[in-house]
């Protein structure tokens, strides 16, 4: 096999020699991996810092309890258990976000709530739309839509939020819930810190 | 492997090919190829010191897209494993239904894009965060065996991931010789169609 000679900073190949070192590989080895999957990433259109941050975000909903489902076998199963026990199933859907609110509340990070929305969204990629929005000091409102969503989903993803956010020290006060489109408004829970995921419930 | 060239830089071997196709997704970015490099680098730094490797984020990046345009959601197990119990119990065969064809769909994809899918199965399987803490998959000859297992998955679920499992090997041309199963334990056999 041809090679050549790439010129790189040298800071950066003593950091990579060292990573090569410590894991009992060669620079070379380890250079051309990492060279490799950046080619092999290109010819998918993916960045590299997107790619990582996909695999930072799948990471952390693994390490949240969360697993990949059929969809069609989701929706069903949440249709049938919206009909038959609303809501206990609504209880268990604020239960499951409480839960997601508080490993988020012991997680670093500067700012937890825009961190936790950001995985949110990766979590959620079946959702066309998925904000959070910061109103002043002590209000937020998340909206999220999705054509596909049945009533179900929509009506137990927003007792997921509005148990993620309880625990950050947010109250729901205001919801707008439609198949498909939900927009619950937040209000910080007064004697209670927002974020810091303590006892303000 | 490694020479000194000039005031801070080193200079590293590299195969021929992949310096080309570096210049080029360099040259389509309109970056000069020196920065590329070393942008690329800090990203692969980065990730080398979460330990993991460019290799596993560009192989979980493509089995993810694969889940996604199979048709995967995002749930908590907590939330997956009640709707599994309490659909269960009426409307199995639909769920299992439903499993072994979202296991075809998967399965499809992965041998479309993968020259040893079989080979490429253990990862899949993995990434997909079923609370499975143990897979190994082996080949003999034109044998599969695969054993999966997890302490905390409920006999629904085993189920399930059974199904789906069988829909992934069926779409990769093999079939079901032998299933043995438990709460949270799969021990499948299969060979060639």
């Amino acid at each position: 096999m041809k090679r050549k000679m790439l010129a790189a900073r040298e800071d950066l190949v003593n950091q990579v020699s060292e990573v090569a070192n410590r894991g009992g590989l060669t620079l070379f080895g380890v250079a051309n991996e990492a060279l490799e999957q950046i080619v092999k990433l290109d010819k998918s259109g993916m960045r590299i810092s997107d790619a990582v941050r996909e695999y930072e975000v799948l990471k952390a909903a693994r390490d949240a309890g969360f697993v990949l489902v059929p969809e069609g076998l989701l929706y069903d199963a949440m249709d049938k258990a919206y009909r038959e026990g609303k809501t206990w199933m609504m209880k268990k859907w604020v239960e499951s976000g409480e839960w997601c609110g508080k490993y988020y509340s012991v997680k670093e990070s500067e700012d937890k709530l825009q961190r936790l929305f950001e995985d949110l969204r990766g979590f959620f990629w079946n959702a066309e739309d998925f904000e959070l929005s910061r109103k002043g000091d002590n209000a937020v409102s998340v909206r999220c839509a999705s054509a596909r969503f049945p009533e179900s989903y929509t009506v137990f993803l927003g007792s997921f939020l509005e148990g993620v956010l309880g625990v950050l020290g947010y109250k729901c006060v205001q919801r707008d819930v439609v198949k498909g489109f939900l927009e619950l408004e937040f209000e910080t829970i007064k004697g209670g810190s927002a974020t810091d995921g303590g006892e303000v419930r | 492997m490694v020479a000194k060239s000039g005031k801070d830089r080193k200079l590293v071997l590299v195969p021929n090919y992949i310096v080309s196709e570096l210049m080029e997704i360099a040259n389509k970015k309109g970056q000069p190829f020196y920065n590329f490099v070393a942008d690329t680098l800090e990203q692969a730094l980065g990730v080398y010191s979460s330990g993991s490797t460019l290799k596993d984020v560009v192989r979980s990046h493509e089995f993810m897209e694969l889940y996604k345009s199979s048709g995967a959601r995002v749930v908590s197990d907590d939330l997956y494993n009640y709707l599994i119990d309490k659909a269960y119990e009426t409307e199995e065969k639909v769920l299992q239904d439903k499993m072994l064809m979202f296991g075809r769909r998967c399965g499809r994809t992965l041998s479309a894009k993968y020259a040893d899918p079989v080979g490429a199965l253990k990862d899949f399987l993995l990434t997909a965060g079923w609370n499975l803490n143990d897979v190994s998959i082996s080949k003999e000859k034109d044998i599969v065996s695969i054993r999966c297992a997890s302490p905390i998955l409920s006999m629904e679920s085993t189920l399930l991931l059974f199904k789906f499992i069988d829909g992934l090997m069926n779409e990769l041309g093999h079939v079901s010789q032998k299933q043995d199963s438990a709460k949270g334990i799969l021990s499948l056999k299969y060979g060639k169609a």
